[in-house]
């Protein structure tokens, strides 16, 4: 076997068995080649203002998606979220920060007023959104993301599944980046500093 | 009377004893052999009716154990799920039951497997303790004491959760 061959495997199997399962998360996995435009958004917020382009203009916001009786996973992202927050503010004081909206997919149980308090549990600063089962749809397939109400039980609980991923929006609203939890606080905080700073720069341009 | 005799019947509830304790080291009551580690409940926003659990089960034993049920006096119900994230998408799968392979352990933790707690009847808040109720396929039933708390820092458990599933 010629030697350059034996060189590339070995190089191979170096790298995939030194793959220890750790998203990589690294700027070219998040962002995304052509942001996503949301223009045609139209929830309802829980501050009682639209949650619509307008909403999301001038200003960068993290968006998760889920349900709050959702036990797991959207707990998880939201805790998640609120430390990749307060890292971004210990590193960066002086800067204004993202905000953070969870959008309810299942509005037929969240109404704004179980939302409020829910996302305040996570942080006072955290907003949620939903709105018609139209508008929801609306929204999931300009995102690209999913989900599906599941079958009601006895008691007509029931469980939803849904897109896990965490869209960052940039200040022309439009997602720019989507983030696989969970998300490493300091390691998001780096990301978030470069895309601003492209973002930045090609406004310029 | 041969005196081995004698000394057997003298000495009957020691030999009883001795006898019973060979049984239950040699039983297959998996279930009891079973240890719970940190049993925890996660503080839920107010008026949330689905709280969770997670904890670690511990299986030192020869022969694997079957988590097959899981109770609370201070729940309407509690169920076994498994939360999986593929291709970005969230789902839960309720697990009839769970395997703690021989001289294994099972985590329950978010993102994977964990106790859906359902309805509780007075509000839950961290300090709290929950009795959790857990029953095993051999039909034994282990009573475990988890703790309120909120959520983990996420900063300093990454490593624990590198994976969703």
């Amino acid at each position: 076997m010629p030697l350059p061959w034996i060189l590339s495997v070995c190089l191979f199997l170096q790298v995939a068995l030194t793959d220890n399962g750790v998203r990589a998360n690294d700027l070219d996995d998040v962002l995304l080649d052509k942001p996503i435009d949301l223009q045609m958004i139209r929830l309802d917020s829980t501050l009682g203002t639209p949650f619509d382009a307008a909403y999301l203009a001038n200003k960068w916001t993290f968006i998760a998606l889920g349900y709050t009786t959702c036990p797991d996973v959207c707990p998880f992202m939201l805790g998640n979220l609120a430390a990749v927050k307060a890292e971004i503010a210990a590193a960066h004081p002086q800067s204004s920060l993202p905000g953070v909206v969870f959008i309810s997919v299942d509005p037929e149980r969240d109404d704004l007023e179980t939302l409020t308090g829910y996302v305040r549990h996570y942080s006072d600063s955290f907003v949620g959104a939903t709105g018609s089962r139209v508008a929801i749809d609306d929204f999931m397939k300009t995102a690209g993301a999913f989900y599906r109400l599941g079958r009601k039980d006895k008691d007509g609980d029931y469980l939803v599944d849904h897109s896990a991923l965490i869209y960052l929006v940039d200040p022309k609203a439009r997602i720019a980046a989507k983030f696989e939890p969970p998300l490493d606080p300091k390691k998001t905080n780096a990301l978030f500093q470069e895309i601003q700073a492209r973002f930045a720069a090609q406004a310029k341009s | 009377m041969p005196k081995i005799t004698k000394s057997l019947i003298n000495h009957f509830w020691v030999v009883l004893g001795m006898v019973s304790l060979a049984m239950a080291a040699l039983s297959v009551s998996a279930g009891e052999k079973a240890m719970i580690q940190n049993a925890w409940v996660r503080e839920a926003p107010p008026n949330m009716m689905m709280h969770v659990a997670y904890l670690t089960v511990m299986n030192p034993g020869a022969k694997e154990v079957h988590l097959v049920g899981v109770e609370s006096t201070q729940y309407v119900k509690a169920e076994l799920h498994l939360s999986r994230v593929a291709n970005g998408v969230a789902t839960m799968v309720r697990q009839g039951q769970l395997t703690i392979p021989a001289g294994g352990s099972l985590a329950l933790k978010p993102g994977s497997f964990h106790i859906m707690l359902m309805k509780p009847m007075d509000p839950v808040k961290a300090g709290d303790e929950i009795d959790l109720t857990l029953r095993f396929a051999d039909g034994a039933a282990m009573s475990v004491k988890a703790l309120v708390r909120k959520g983990e820092p996420t900063a300093i458990n990454m490593h624990k959760y590198h994976k969703m599933n």
